[in-house]
């Protein structure tokens, strides 16, 4: 057990910005780790358009047109990032979709 | 003869025949048992629980391509970050498509025919059940291809006219797809128009 009343630590040095530059400051200092991975989802000859698309409204809560691009994206392209951020977070979209019948797999973003 | 679905504030109206209303029933009882766990559940849920922590056999890829395609692999390339997602995501995820399906299932048996009315929960139930439905009879009927899913409906109605030679079967597993596939784009249709 310490017996000597420990001295809080030295805050960190911060970034010499005013508080209205901050937020846009935390935005692109984001670090790398944070978000290298990125969830596909697949093509496949049973899917319907109007399904893939209610799928990525549902359950990214993306617009319309965004879910309707992505979808078009993976019908002409064969597939699409749909998510983007932590390993975990990518795992969890990839059972979503799962869940609703879209082959998903998620890797490191390179 | 089925007509679509339609919003009507928070729910779905369509109108079917109580044999459309069985045959749908019916293949997505058969989707359930076929995707359900393969550890039945002892109903206790520190047991279950306790038993997904045991010393059982980790699941593998399944050898039949219908079910390795309602259940994929997580990654085309690395099969360790697969198998270890496969471990950690199948049980559950069986379970929750086998609630889902059941959802639809209730949701279907409720309704009294021709009037089939759903609220909007039952309604993203009954499109995901035919999505796993839809997922085993187009792989047991050989889709590989968009091409493939588009010739269907035509290949269905040659058959069905006798100007294309189908074994009886291959008919009945091309009706019912086409049919749920219909009715999928009813129901999907109409929660997107909300």
């Amino acid at each position: 057990m310490p017996t000597d009343t420990p001295q809080p630590p030295a805050p960190p040095p911060g970034p010499q910005t005013t508080p209205e530059e901050e937020g846009r400051v935390a935005v692109l200092d984001r670090p790398e780790a944070d978000t290298p991975w990125v969830t596909l989802v697949w093509n496949d000859p049973v899917n319907l358009m109007s399904y893939v698309t209610w799928v990525l409204q549902t359950h990214f809560g993306y617009p319309r047109a965004r879910a309707e691009a992505l979808m078009m994206d993976v019908h002409t392209k064969g597939r699409a990032v749909v998510s983007t951020g932590t390993r975990e977070k990518c795992e969890a979209d990839t059972e979503a979709m799962h869940g609703y019948g879209l082959w998903a797999t998620f890797q490191k973003d390179d | 003869m089925a007509t679509a679905f339609r919003r009507k504030g928070g729910r779905l109206v369509a109108s079917f025949e109580a044999d459309e209303i069985t045959v749908v029933t019916h293949v997505l009882e058969l989707t359930r048992a076929f995707v359900a766990p393969e550890r039945p559940e002892t109903g206790d849920p520190f047991l279950d629980l306790v038993a997904g922590l045991g010393d059982e056999i980790d699941p593998e890829e399944p050898s039949d391509p219908a079910l390795a395609r309602l259940l994929p692999p997580a990654s085309r390339d690395d099969a360790e970050q697969a198998a270890e997602f496969r471990r950690l995501t199948e049980h559950g995820l069986r379970q929750r498509k086998a609630a889902t399906i059941s959802t639809a299932i209730a949701a279907l048996e409720a309704a009294v025919p021709p009037r089939v009315e759903i609220d909007l929960d039952q309604a993203r139930a009954l499109a995901v059940a035919l999505t796993d439905a839809r997922l085993i009879l187009g792989e047991r009927l050989g889709l590989r291809t968009d091409e493939d899913s588009d010739r269907l409906h035509r290949r269905l109605e040659a058959a069905l006219a006798g100007q294309e030679e189908l074994e009886p079967a291959t008919v009945q597993k091309m009706a019912y797809y086409d049919f749920l596939s219909w009715l999928q784009e009813s129901v999907t249709s109409a929660m997107l128009d909300g």
